[in-house]
């Protein structure tokens, strides 16, 4: 109906009479005067039952718009002289031309994620999507964002808007919490890919971020068919879950730097709580504070590096000495060596992943 | 217009990590902060707290009175902007401008006036019926800013808006927000990692690292009496000189002694924080700007000259930088008068310093010494 309502709402700036469209039983979807939309006109009844393209009553003329052999709406127009005529045709013809081609964007559309969903044969695809003028042989990037149910309307509005004029770029709602954004990427096969991914997820988190919205963005991997579109999705929803365990921080999590995450993601849990009983036998992981945690992670990100851990924490060198000798009397692991360093680091995001397994409630949007 | 207040706010992610500690801030209505510091110190960080695009893990934020924590960024009256104009491309400036006003179903009299305001106070009314990719950077992010105005928000909130802009526009740029945050006396929060914007627009500074706050305080006070020695590094291009240097104590005269040089102290620094570490190693600080090869200032001020060896000199106009080596292993910056320099690559220069504007700085801690 909205496109219906597009073409009423700029024939209005052309016409200087009312004019609309009402469906089969004469309700009124769409005029020139929005305050007439929703009544019914009882004349309907009569052109229905006419045999001609035009009827005409004291003050109205009425056309059938009819597609694939069935009237499917009217189109009036609020005179009757000469030119209205004319007028109305050039409507009608307007109104059918569109809802053909908003009818062919759903069915694209509808095709593009029986493709992501694996539902298409992958022999079939390129035949179908010849028939939609998608060439399949273009490299393609999937990503997808996610924000909160509802957001979703907006959301879409705003990923549309900002694709807007970009061809061969589909922007479309997988559900209420999920757009998913499929872009041709063929112009950008020879740049850095990974650049290009920096700044379009970035564009996109600002573009939704400016209107109030908070959004997770998952970004997949460049693929170079069209007809592999759903390993890039699948990609993208995996950056999006192993971002979420291992990210926290990060609102834009890219299938190719997400490193160890994904491969601790495909392990089985009983395998990830003998390992974590393995290294942190007793528990002895809950035995650390906040303040120790915070010390871990600060001389991880200087690549075990004590002067600039302590510098940076503003405690002297001998209270990060202090602290990692406790935790070494608490774990058995002395993360001044590079082997007991890779083991924590590793036994601490197995235990990440475990945590959020065993965690029951789980309402975050992404 | 309205204040804000950060009471104890924390950014905690698990794993514990911190991005944000014990944050604490009162800014005034009509006051333009900027949030200044290195990549990761946590200014974005706060930003999106005060913006509602982050979760707040402890404390409180309130714009004027109102606790804002549960509140939804679209109901917290702010309106941002991004590097990324975030400009949608096949709609018009008029249309980019009025797209937030539309999704929140606003009459059309009402958003049509609101557009021409920010236009004419943006004076872009003549780009309005534009698209986006026939405006300049300058323009779209005047377009950027109006999409901000037409809101009328309490607070602008601001991260980063001039980092894709070039150095040149980038100035210019400075200069309309400022401008524009006097038109409009509205609070204004601005986050950059670009010293030279917080020194120029802001009315306070927030200096940040590693999730705290360092020290706050309007621009000339930060230059002039930095707390630690990341604030005085911080601030100031080229940078503040650090030289490890020793205290000597001599009846009631303080020297700091380097790479044999004496220099001796002003009468302010004969305090008992000074005296106390006699024989002690400090940080000496000395801005690029307090070291002068004026040959009248050297010759009255023999008690603070010294030699050095002149490695390169730059010539930049207004200004020349001398970098100098003392003793051979010493490198120190100078910013000298070009009308009166005479220094050349590969002389020996006599220098002084101006120990008026000089700062020491406790060797472990790297807190200035005399506040």
């Amino acid at each position: 109906m909205e496109e219906i309502k597009k073409c009423i709402h700029q024939a209005s700036a052309i016409l200087n009479v009312e004019a609309g469209v009402m469906d089969t039983n004469g309700l009124i979807i769409a005029s020139t005067d929005a305050k007439k939309e929703g009544d019914t006109d009882s004349a309907s009844r009569a052109v229905m039952l006419s045999e001609d393209t035009f009827s005409l009553t004291s003050d109205k003329i009425y056309m059938k718009i009819v597609m694939l052999d069935q009237v499917r709406y009217i189109a009036y127009i609020n005179s009757t002289d000469a030119g209205s005529r004319t007028n109305l045709s050039l409507l009608g013809e307007w109104i059918k031309a569109t809802v053909k081609e908003h009818g062919s964007d759903a069915e694209k559309e509808l095709f593009t994620k029986s493709v992501l969903l694996e539902n298409e044969l992958p022999g079939e695809i390129p035949i179908k999507a010849r028939e939609f003028k998608i060439n399949c042989n273009e490299p393609r990037l999937v990503i997808v964002v996610r924000t909160d149910a509802d957001d979703g309307v907006h959301t879409l509005d705003i990923l549309q808007n900002v694709y807007g004029d970009v061809q061969n770029a589909s922007v479309m709602a997988m559900d209420e919490t999920t757009s998913i954004i499929v872009l041709d990427v063929a112009d950008e096969i020879s740049s850095d890919h990974d650049a290009f991914m920096d700044s379009t997820s970035q564009a996109i988190l600002d573009s939704l971020n400016n209107e109030g919205i908070t959004a997770y963005i998952g970004v997949g991997s460049f693929v170079s068919t069209f007809q592999q579109i759903a390993k890039s999705y699948r990609d993208a929803m995996l950056a999006l879950r192993v971002g979420k365990i291992f990210d926290k921080g990060n609102y834009i999590s890219k299938y190719y730097q997400l490193g160890l995450g994904r491969l601790i993601y495909q392990l089985p849990y009983n395998l990830c709580q003998m390992f974590i009983e393995e290294v942190f036998p007793n528990e002895a992981y809950r035995s650390l504070d906040e303040d120790t945690l915070a010390t871990i992670e600060c001389f991880f990100a200087n690549n075990l590096n004590g002067s600039e851990t302590s510098r940076e924490l503003y405690v002297h060198r001998n209270t990060l000495v202090y602290r990692l000798d406790k935790v070494k009397k608490n774990t058995g692991l002395d993360l001044r060596s590079f082997d007991d360093a890779v083991q924590f680091k590793m036994a601490s995001m197995v235990r990440t992943y475990v945590e959020y397994l065993e965690s029951s409630r789980d309402n975050k949007i992404r | 217009m309205a204040s804000l207040s950060f009471q104890h706010v924390y950014k905690k992610y698990d794993g514990g990590v911190v991005a944000v500690s014990d944050f604490n801030l009162e800014v005034a209505d009509k006051e333009f902060v900027i949030l200044v510091g290195p990549s990761g110190c946590g200014k974005s960080t706060t930003l999106r707290m005060l913006a509602g695009l982050e979760d707040i893990s402890e404390g409180e934020i309130y714009i004027e009175d109102r606790l804002i924590n549960d509140v939804l960024p679209k109901d917290r009256d702010i309106a941002m902007v991004f590097q990324n104009y975030a400009l949608y491309p096949h709609l018009t400036v008029r249309e980019n401008m009025a797209f937030s006003l539309k999704l929140k179903k606003m009459p059309k009299a009402e958003i049509d006036k609101r557009v021409a305001e920010a236009a004419k106070i943006l004076e872009i009314e003549h780009l309005l019926e534009r698209k986006p990719k026939a405006l300049s950077g300058g323009q779209r992010q005047r377009v950027a800013l109006g999409r901000a105005i037409v809101r009328d928000p309490k607070v602008f909130l601001m991260d980063e808006p001039l980092s894709n802009l070039d150095a040149k526009l980038r100035v210019q740029m400075r200069v309309e927000i400022t401008k524009l945050h006097h038109r409009l006396k509205t609070t204004f929060v601005y986050v950059t990692h670009d010293q030279t914007e917080a020194m120029t627009m802001g009315t306070r500074i927030v200096v940040m690292k590693d999730g705290f706050i360092q020290q706050v305080d309007s621009p000339t006070e930060l230059y002039d009496n930095p707390i630690n020695t990341f604030v005085a590094g911080f601030i100031g291009m080229p940078p503040m000189n650090f030289i490890n240097a020793t205290i000597n104590v001599d009846g009631s005269d303080v020297y700091v002694t380097f790479e044999n040089v004496t220099v001796k102290l002003p009468d302010r620094y004969a305090v008992e924080e000074v005296m106390e570490r006699d024989g002690q190693e400090v940080i000496f600080g000395v801005r690029p700007e307090a070291i002068t090869d004026e040959a009248t200032y050297v010759t009255d001020h023999p008690e603070t000259a010294f030699n050095a060896d002149v490695d390169v000199v730059e010539m930049l106009g207004a200004e020349t930088y001398l970098y100098v080596t003392v003793n051979g292993s010493l490198p120190l910056t100078c910013r000298v008068d070009p009308t009166t320099s005479q220094s050349t690559v590969g002389q020996v220069v006599d220098l002084a310093i101006d120990t008026n504007r000089i700062h020491l700085f406790d060797k472990d801690t790297e807190q200035s010494i005399i506040s």
